[in-house]
């Protein structure tokens, strides 16, 4: 079911993706034939990621190691594996910089995200047996799914984030699923599985918030995963958080952070250095991928704060916003049709006499002296219009072009290419890598700016394609979620908002089948209202009806993990507890039975409290099939009302009881 | 004003005036300071690829002797260095059809137009 919202969400269009050159390895990697080669290749056509590559490769491996200088190099350094996933990470931080949802702090979502990978890096080295580069790797991921919502639904999102519940994960991830039927991270899991990462990653996502407290039962690569993330993400945020003190205990933020530290094995006097070294190297990475950095609160200062109590200088400084929004500009007045264009030459003369002469007709521009800073900068402000020098050193025109047109966005800007030759092998090469037009150099202004006239009604053509386009995905997006909604509605019981019997009995169906096949033990508690009728029609039924809601709420609360609870029709409740037997059901039904006594209801002239009469029943060798089990139940839930009610009563005794009698 | 902008014919082929004019007006009430700050670019950077082609000549780099050659054609072209856009074409040329031997000569040629054109552009500029 959650894969298949998932697939509705792609759908859209508008979920992050890397660019062409990362796809491109990533498919690569899916193939069975692939070699390291072939796959060092691929990354080389992308000298910024190559870049990037070579300095995890070198930041990873242990200090006093040669440092890698070839990408083949940090490929044998890393393994195939880590290289790639490294690829997609540095991707996904440069192509997905702003977006369109208002609350949604872009700058801050990739400045803590990148602290929590280098966070994850340093601590998968210290935990050992799992890849340093895949740790940062996950660690710069695993909160993704939120940046997909928000750009999928960036409205709906926006409304979201200014609830304050959903300042804490859990709260989120409830309004995340009442709006979008899927929280993000499902949708982070999702993704990672979507991209050819190995599927114990996606598991990793899905469990680390309770790292501390992980099943037997947890496969290991994804069990040690999800303690790398646990501790990256307790570390920075309660190292980055901007804690109020007026709400916060430091006693408590003090605690966590002395659980990650035991769970890393450091001594208290080095874990002060191990947060210092992850906070420098958080900064380094943040000059590299132009993400704002600040400072991090250190754990001396957090337990000086939590025994003292002084409250100076704790609190880290806010995340400074450094990345300037140059030349993302407004529709001109009046309706004029700017443009904005990227001017890429080496020469400075000439880059300049190309600016004036743009800007003196009306354009926005952006310069840049040569490829790599065009390819980033179309990057970050997606001009419309890319005019570029061919003969430049290191990128030159042709490998700008090409590299723009392997990204979505890249795909439909307009490029001229400035040139001196025209002899005609080369105007051909030119727009065999995907140049729209040429201009002879040195320039004519009038026949540049005819030119890019020219460029322009193909700009606002695309431009008018890519918004019906955008249009008709947004429909389709708002159709997946009445779908889901729908689905949801009919497995939901509307009055307490419970699932309903059709999915009780769903989900028992799944779980009988899987407790035969793996032999485990499985239980169910079914309970009914005492005296409901009584409540009714004292009453009337609106206060029956607050009573049955504050007892769905009393069993929401109080079933643990793996239980749940569901309404079968009027007062009749049921529990599934998978992995369990017929006494530790018991002790589940007990625990509810208490909860709902002590509940007082105030509704109108009722007040006081409701009890339950509880059966529990385990699967058993002779049971045909979970009907049987539903029946054993019923039967136990009967023995209980007749010895008294508000009590909890087990099918084995009552079983026992029917023969001996 | 001083003696090379009041005898234009001095440097009438150094530098092409038309071009000069359209750069002015270019700049108009907008941008006065563009022809000023284009002749510095110009002249801070000429020097530089005029080196490039030598001593990548020397040291046999004949590829970056075309690069440099091909820049500072279109730069001087674009100031109005009609002369030396032309050499420069002729060391592309050359250069780009491994003529090295040729090239040689034109380096004082170059070197030559570039010293017209730099006091041209320096009286320009006032």
């Amino acid at each position: 079911m959650l894969r298949q919202t998932f697939e509705e969400l792609k759908v859209s269009g508008n979920l992050p993706s890397p660019p062409g050159v990362v796809m491109r390895i990533l498919k690569l990697s899916q193939s069975d034939s692939h070699s390291a080669d072939e796959i060092s290749a691929a990354i080389m056509t992308d000298s910024v990621l190559t870049g990037r590559l070579l300095k995890l490769a070198n930041s990873a491996s242990a200090a006093g190691a040669q440092p890698a200088t070839t990408v083949s190099e940090a490929t044998m350094r890393l393994g195939v594996r880590a290289v790639m996933n490294v690829a997609l990470g540095l991707s996904l931080v440069s192509s997905n910089r702003t977006g369109r949802c208002e609350t949604f702090d872009y700058d801050r979502y990739w400045s803590n995200s990148l602290a929590r990978a280098v966070a994850a890096q340093n601590i998968a080295r210290q935990m050992r047996g799992l890849s340093p580069a895949e740790g940062y790797v996950m660690g710069l991921l695993c909160d993704i799914g939120r940046l997909a919502l928000a750009s999928i639904y960036p409205t709906e999102y926006a409304v979201i984030l200014e609830n304050p519940e959903s300042k804490v994960s859990s709260g989120l991830a409830r309004l995340e699923e009442d709006q979008f039927a899927i929280d993000h991270t499902s949708v982070a899991a999702c993704m990672i599985e979507d991209w050819g990462l190995p599927e114990s990653f996606a598991r990793a996502i899905q469990v680390f918030e309770r790292a501390d407290n992980l099943q037997p039962g947890e496969n290991r690569e994804s069990a040690a995963m999800a303690r790398v993330l646990y501790c990256a993400h307790t570390l920075t945020s309660v190292c980055l958080d901007e804690h109020d003190p007026t709400l916060v205990d430091y006693k408590v933020i003090a605690g966590r952070l002395e659980s990650v530290r035991t769970m890393l094995g450091i001594e208290p006097e080095q874990f002060t250095e191990f947060c210092k070294a992850i906070q420098s190297e958080w900064i380094e990475w943040g000059k590299i991928l132009d993400v704002p950095t600040g400072r991090m609160a250190m754990p001396d200062e957090i337990h000086r704060r939590a025994t003292n109590e002084s409250q100076d200088d704790v609190t880290p400084q806010p995340v400074a916003s450094e990345v300037t929004a140059l030349g993302r500009s407004e529709p001109g007045p009046e309706g004029a049709k700017r443009l904005r264009i990227l001017a890429v030459d080496d020469d400075p003369t000439s880059l300049r006499l190309l600016e004036a002469t743009l800007k003196k007709s009306g354009n926005d521009v952006i310069t840049a002296s040569n490829g790599e800073q065009a390819l980033k900068l179309a990057l970050e402000l997606s001009p419309q219009v890319v005019i570029a020098d061919w003969m430049m050193p290191e990128m030159d025109g042709l490998e700008l072009c090409k590299s723009l047109r392997r990204i979505d966005y890249g795909r439909n800007v307009f490029f001229l290419l400035l040139t001196g030759r025209t002899e005609e092998d080369r105007i051909v090469e030119a727009f065999d890598a995907g140049v729209d037009d040429y201009v002879v150099k040195p320039f004519n202004s009038r026949v540049l700016l005819a030119r890019i006239k020219g460029g322009q009604r193909v700009v606002e053509l695309q431009e008018r394609v890519a918004s019906d386009r955008k249009m008709i995905m947004r429909q389709v997006a708002e159709l997946g979620l009445m779908t889901r909604k729908l689905r949801t509605a009919a497995l939901t019981d509307v009055l307490t908002e419970l699932p309903n019997r059709r999915y009780a009995m769903k989900r028992l169906e799944t779980d009988w089948d899987a407790s035969g096949r793996t032999e485990s033990p499985l239980s169910v508690v079914m309970l009914d209202i005492d005296h409901f009728k009584k409540v009714n029609d004292t009453y009337g039924h609106d206060i029956g009806d607050v009573v049955l809601k504050e007892t769905a709420r009393i069993l929401r609360s109080s079933t643990r993990q793996g239980e749940e609870a569901s309404r079968l029709g009027g007062e009749e409740f049921f529990v599934v507890c998978p992995n369990s037997t017929e006494s530790q059901a018991a002790v589940c039904a007990e625990r509810l039975r208490g909860a709902i006594e002590r509940n007082v209801i105030k509704a109108g002239g009722f007040e006081g409290n409701v009890t339950v009469s509880l059966g529990v029943a385990q699967r058993m060798p002779g049971m045909a099939n979970f009907d049987a089990l539903i029946k054993a139940a019923d039967a136990a839930v009967y023995a209980s009302k007749a010895a008294g009610r508000n009590r909890v009563a087990l099918a084995s005794a009552t079983f026992r009881k029917a023969k001996s009698a | 004003m001083n003696d090379s902008q009041a005898n234009p014919d001095n440097d009438a082929g150094a530098i092409d005036m038309g071009v000069i004019a359209e750069l002015r007006e270019l700049g108009g009430e907008d941008d006065p300071g563009l022809l000023v700050e284009l002749i510095e670019l110009f002249l801070a950077d000429a020097p530089l690829h005029i080196q490039e082609v030598e001593r990548s000549l020397a040291s046999g780099d004949i590829k970056k002797v075309e690069r440099a050659a091909h820049t500072l054609k279109s730069s001087s072209a674009n100031i109005g260095a009609k002369n030396l856009s032309e050499i420069c074409r002729q060391i592309e040329c050359l250069a780009r059809n491994q003529e090295k031997d040729q090239i040689s000569p034109l380096l004082a040629a170059t070197t030559q137009s570039f010293a017209e054109v730099q006091s041209a552009l320096r009286a320009l500029k006032g």
